[in-house]
């Protein structure tokens, strides 16, 4: 049992950041503990999913000062405020969609497979209204209101990259899919979805909405073999997610591109290639120009697409017929940036040089299932070096003085899981350690360092449409520099406890639709207060409550 | 605790040597993935804690503030060591940001080293108005908040790296202070309409609806961000006449960080003079006519009716650009000026103060911010913390006023800058206009150090008389090549500049030989220089420090004139631009002769000297030719020219144009 021995070994020395963590908070004062992910999470730095948030925007590692270490993108701070994600029109969130059915299980492309894999680990129930051919419809969507008891909006009070998702905003995904089969054994789906953040109409008045096309490509399966298939176009590629913490540890990418897939037995291997180009001056620049008859005409000056190519493979063992279960998984990737320069059509002197750019990381995942009911637990271990280390969402920031990011460095572990017993418990966990220092030569630095996330929410089932569910959370971040509003050493920590009433439509819990009446108390200590803006009210905050009801469902995805 | 020398790079390259094979029992992919993870996790494991106060940071000693070369770096044109805090920079406005910052400096530390300089001057670095009239804060003197550092430089933990990098060295960090005024942060709210208005009226005299009496110059001010002068306070009126004095607005536009000032104590208008900008500046002459009512009433600075108002001016007003002035004769402003200037010794172990417009500021003030600061840093450890001011004025009597009796340790040398370094290096002044400068210091500047104040080597207390800041161009003056753009010219100043008695203080860019002229074209990117070492000006400097570094008596020494001239360089006089001074420390003795003619070699025929008949000096400073840039190196031995004292202990010495010798004795 050499893996287990691994895994072992991996959580005995996620003991030193720990560790590492209270020995720093130690001296200064008890009560604090640091933070750095609120700014230095490159995937949320550019994730407009998340930069919309109400409870988000707000965030003081989010305000367009660009004086804030954690918030300077990119190269240019001039520049980089230009390219903030302040459209709408550009979210496409990264990570903060889907809940993902943390099943360890394999993908259910195929009936075939469906039947083969659904059944261990698995959250949910099999799709069974996904149909081999014809028009299909899938929907993942969350809704409703909160109050923080005194007639303000409740709000979140994250400070790690990847918070509880509890209280999240509204947001909607429309599945739509055509099956259709044009010789026997070869099959071919057609896949869109649209996304809407949090913007409704009933909330500010306002008509406009943020509307993103996520998904929209087309996959050939069991091409000249079985199992082989052959996709196209944009894609939501990601594989299985903290649903706590609406975050895909190992492997999410949003990208443009295609990719090839082959599964025989009960391996299964993927191979990807996508692009993005972002509409920012890091990526992209268009000018005007002199033009004709004394007008001007525009022209793209700088346009580098981000190149991405992934890999994966994936084992199974075991797991039918109600025994236990397991997987491993491989995964890679690496990222290319050509080289461009800002301002081209200006004088040498005042153009910028954007220097080609790489990054590459490497991750493994090892998943049990079957140990209980509708139970799993995955481990994650990921690894990324160089541009890789910033999502493919993000803006590369805190650069060498080449202004490459090839000296940035993030090591993730992470867990999730759910247990339930047969009839009346079930106890869904999750949690990460995180390390993550950028490019740039400092020392000391609030953008680099360490965070922590925990959450476990036990559900106790008292009758078949009702639930009681609680949430326990600690989040808390390590940082490497100094807070920049106090300038002390500090550690930022923020406990959550949370009780919520269900209405369940389903066994187990991940079952949906779901209503959910929600009571959070949320405690901030003294340095997670101190890492907001002076007039940020949330820093007067240090006990909050959060008093809302939500609808969550999913069902007919086809995320993968 | 990681090794933060050794970081991350160093971890994949401990990976790649093969240390996976002590875990080989846990399996190939577990070993990697451990020893992966335990590397990182030592790597990563940075304690911010030991940066959070400056007591983390190394102390340093300093002997003798003679002992000392100053560098004065204008940290936005130093060098860009972080382009993630180029936000607001454009290169090709000379009066915008450029990108320069405190890890530039850190990267630059060898530079520093290798041209010889020990201690540097830094640019302030509180926090500032973020850009006014299209122009940017760079050089850091718009205040906004004393207590937060300038993003565009570093964050406060960079800024104690600097320092802390400094003092590894030996090299000492001074840091440029304002107590004088804040950035342009309020308006005068003249016409009380809530909006700062601009207006000006051509031709003098008063606005219509103003009773202001005060001398205005040919233009008059009524621009409610920056007016003109009023001794009784810059007073609000409409077409309809005066109203009393005008409101005091302060701006909120967070943009460009004009917001009331921090502390917020800082923003009781009450602190502040309200009286609108000097306007007599250049005008001095014109004022001292309109005061008088004379048409001749003399050279102003000798009319004391003239110059007492003049000063009042230059103390109460607005420095030109809007920079209110602070009420520094109230006692809480006092108190709080010291409180926010001692937090940056404490915040960062600072070795001493570079004060910005001295002479805008009364004695009175000096004399209880002085004091108190020296106290402070004596608490903390400074035994030797040395304050010194810029006056920027001519007058040699002004400067000296300021020294001394509780007040600054030291002035810059201004009233040298100009009938020196100009007069005489520049315009062929006669030198001996350098003994009559000599000779007024005596009398200018006091022999009695502060209390408290710097000592020597011996712990003998320091007096600003031996303390002076010598400097030949700063960033508010052109550059000597702008002036006179002569290598040799220059060359042959910074002899003198590194050779003199007293602290000499270089300008950054002086070894690239940079030209600009005023400001802002003086404030030139050090980094398109490339960092030459191999510059003639760079090595030329570099010799210089290398022996002054090595002879004490250039350091410390005394300063006894031996020879100076009549007679205007290149005037034909035999001894025309020669200027010879003895130091002599601890029973040894230095020599120095200069030709400061640009063109004639020029002989001092029975130069006196202390020395004993019959003995040799040689000569430790050689010149180099054209082919080499006119640059010079430290002699090796045997390689100076020698001299041989003559039996009534006179030399005779020819030194060719824009040279000069350092003589010593052989073997000592």
């Amino acid at each position: 049992m050499k893996a287990p021995k691994s895994i072992l070994t991996l959580l005995t020395l996620w003991t030193c950041s720990v560790g590492a963590a209270v020995a720093t908070a130690q001296p200064a004062d008890p009560a604090r503990t640091t933070d750095p992910a609120r700014t230095a999470d490159p995937a949320r730095t550019t994730d407009p999913a998340r930069t919309t948030d109400p409870a988000r925007t707000a965030d003081p590692a989010r305000t367009t000062d660009p004086a804030r270490p954690g918030e300077r993108p990119a190269i240019d701070s001039a520049r980089a405020r230009a390219a903030k994600p302040t459209r709408p029109a550009t979210a496409r969130p990264a990570t903060a969609s889907k809940p993902g059915p943390s099943t360890g299980t394999t993908p259910a492309d195929t009936p075939a497979k469906q039947s083969q894999d659904a059944s261990p680990g698995g959250h949910g129930k099999k799709p069974t209204s996904v149909k081999d051919t014809g028009f299909g419809f899938g929907s993942y969507g969350r809704v409703g209101i909160s109050t923080d008891g005194q007639g303000g909006p409740g709000q979140q009070l994250n400070l790690a990259a990847h918070g509880p998702r509890l209280g999240e905003g509204p947001y909607l995904e429309l599945d739509l899919y055509y099956r259709m089969r044009p010789y026997r054994d070869v099959r071919v789906k057609t896949v869109v979805t649209l996304a809407f953040t949090e913007q409704l109409f009933h909330f500010d008045g306002d008509w406009a909405s943020g509307l993103a096309l996520r998904n929209l490509y087309l996959e050939g399966q069991d091409l000249f073999v079985r199992g082989l298939s052959v996709w196209v176009g944009s894609r939501m590629y990601r594989g299985d997610d903290i649903y706590l913490l609406d975050f895909w540890p190992l492997d999410n990418l949003n990208t443009v591109g295609g990719g090839v897939s082959y599964a025989f037995g009960r391996t299964k291997l993927g191979w990807h290639l996508g692009v993005n180009r972002l509409a920012d001056q890091y990526q992209y620049q268009e000018v005007a120009v002199p033009g004709l008859n004394n007008t001007s005409e525009i022209v793209v000056l700088l346009n580098r697409q981000r190149m991405i190519t992934s890999l994966k493979g994936e084992q199974a063992f075991g797991g039918k017929n109600g025994k236990l279960g397991g997987k491993l998984k491989l995964y890679g990737e690496y990222h290319f940036l050509p080289a461009g320069t800002l301002d081209a059509h200006l004088p040498a002197q005042e153009q910028e040089h954007l220097s080609a750019d790489h990054g590459w990381l490497a991750g493994l995942q090892a998943g049990l299932w079957n140990f209980g009911p509708r139970s799993h637990v995955n481990l994650f271990l990921r690894y990324a070096q160089g541009l890789a280390a910033y999502g493919e969402f993000a803006i590369p920031f805190g650069l060498a003085t080449d202004k490459r990011a090839a000296n940035a460095r993030e090591l993730l572990m992470a867990v999730s899981g759910n247990f339930e017993l047969k009839r009346w418990f079930g106890v869904q966990f999750g949690g990460y350690v995180r390390y993550f220092k950028d490019a740039d030569p400092n020392e000391y630095d609030w953008d680099d360092g360490w965070e922590y996330v925990a959450v476990v929410r036990p559900h106790v089932y008292l009758h078949k449409l009702f639930a009681v569910a609680f949430e326990l959370s600690y989040q808390a971040r390590n940082p490497a520099g100094l807070n920049p509003w106090t300038h002390q050493a500090e550690s930022p920590g923020v406990t959550k406890l949370a009780v919520m009433p269900l209405l369940t439509f389903g066994k187990g819990n991940y079952a949906r639709p779901q209503l959910r009446l929600i009571y959070m108390l949320v405690h901030q200590n003294e340095s997670a207060r101190m890492s907001y803006n002076p007039e940020d009210p949330r820093r007067d905050l240090k006990v909050g409550h959060y008093i809302g009801f939500q609808a969550e469902w999913w069902f007919n995805s086809t995320y993968r | 605790m990681g090794n933060p020398q050794t970081g991350w790079t160093d971890v994949g390259r401990l990976g790649r040597l093969g240390r996976l094979g002590r875990l080989g029992r846990l399996g190939r992919l577990a070993s990697i993935a451990s020893m992966t993870t335990l590397l990182t996790l030592t790597a990563g494991c940075v304690d911010a804690s030991e940066i959070e106060t400056a007591s983390a940071v190394r102390p340093v000693s300093v002997e003798d503030w003679r002992d000392e070369i100053i560098y004065q770096i204008f940290v936005d044109r130093f060098a860009d060591g972080d382009p993630n805090n180029n936000f607001n920079v454009d290169l090709t406005a000379k009066g915008s940001y450029h990108g320069g910052d405190w890890q530039g400096i850190i990267d630059k530390l060898d530079y520093l080293e290798a041209l010889g300089v020990t201690t540097l001057w830094i640019s302030p670095v509180v926090k500032n108005l973020e850009s006014d009239a299209g122009f940017g804060s760079y050089h850091g003197y718009w205040t906004q908040n004393f207590l937060e550092v300038n993003p565009h430089f570093g964050d406060l933990a960079k800024l104690r790296e600097l320092v802390d990098a400094c003092h590894a060295r030996n090299v000492k960090v001074i840091l440029d202070i304002v107590t004088n005024h804040i950035g342009q942060l309020f308006y005068y709210d003249i016409n009380g309409n809530g909006q700062p208005d601009d207006f000006f009226i051509g031709g003098g005299g008063q606005a219509y609806g103003s009773e202001n009496t005060d001398f205005t110059t040919n233009i008059t001010r009524t621009s409610e961000w920056d007016p003109d002068y009023d001794s009784r306070g810059v007073q609000a009126f409409t077409s309809l006449g005066e109203s009393g004095p005008s409101p005091v607005e302060w701006v909120f536009t967070p943009e460009i960080n004009r917001i009331p000032p921090e502390p917020p104590e800082f923003a009781n208008p009450q602190w502040y003079n309200r009286r609108g900008r000097v306007t007599v500046w250049r005008y001095e002459q014109e004022a001292c006519q309109y005061i008088t009512g004379l048409a001749d009433p003399g050279y102003w600075w000798d009319v004391p009716e003239c110059r007492d108002y003049i000063r009042e001016q230059e103390i109460r007003g607005d420095f030109p650009g809007g920079l209110k002035d602070l009420d520094t004769t109230r006692q809480d402003v006092r108190d709080a000026l010291f409180r926010v200037f001692a937090y940056w010794i404490e915040t960062a172990n600072f070795d001493g103060f570079r004060i910005d417009t001295l002479k805008h500021v009364e004695h009175e003030f000096w004399q209880d911010f002085c004091p108190r600061i020296r106290r402070r840093a004596k608490e903390l450890g400074k035994d030797n913390f040395f304050m010194f001011g810029e006056a920027f004025d001519g007058h040699d009597e002004l400067l000296g006023s300021y020294t001394g009796n509780d007040q600054v340790d030291s002035v810059f040398y201004f009233s040298q800058k100009y009938q020196v370094y100009e007069g005489v290096f520049i315009y062929g002044s006669s030198t001996s206009q350098m003994e009559d400068l000599f000779d007024d210091r005596q009398v200018n500047y006091p022999d009695t150090a502060n209390v408290d104040g710097p000592t020597d080597a011996q712990g003998n207390p320091a007096s600003p008389r031996s303390l002076l800041v010598n400097f030949i161009d700063n960033h508010d003056v052109g550059r000597f090549r702008y002036q006179y753009n002569d290598l040799r010219a220059h060359h042959n100043a910074l002899f003198y500049l590194l050779t003199q008695d007293g602290i000499p203080c270089i300008y950054y860019g002086t070894e690239q030989g940079f030209n600009g002229g005023n400001d802002p074209a003086n404030r030139e990117d050090l980094w398109t220089s490339g960092y030459d070492e191999g510059y003639p000006t760079f090595r030329f400097i570099a010799a210089l420090t290398s022996l002054r570094k090595r002879i004490a008596p250039l350091r410390r020494g005394d300063f006894v004139v031996r020879w100076s001239s009549v007679a205007p360089s290149d005037s034909g006089a035999d001894d025309a631009g020669i200027f010879a001074f003895e130091r002599t420390y601890d029973g040894q003795t230095v020599l120095v002769v200069l030709n400061a003619s640009h063109n004639d070699t020029s002989t001092a025929a029975g130069l006196t000297t202390s020395f004993s008949a019959g003995a040799t000096l040689a000569n430790q400073l050689c010149n180099e030719d054209e082919t080499t840039g006119w640059a010079a190196h430290e002699c090796t031995p045997g390689e100076g020219e020698t001299f041989t004292v003559g039996a009534d202990g006179t030399l005779d010495i020819t030194v060719p144009p824009r040279t000069g010798l350092i003589l010593m004795e052989e073997g000592t």
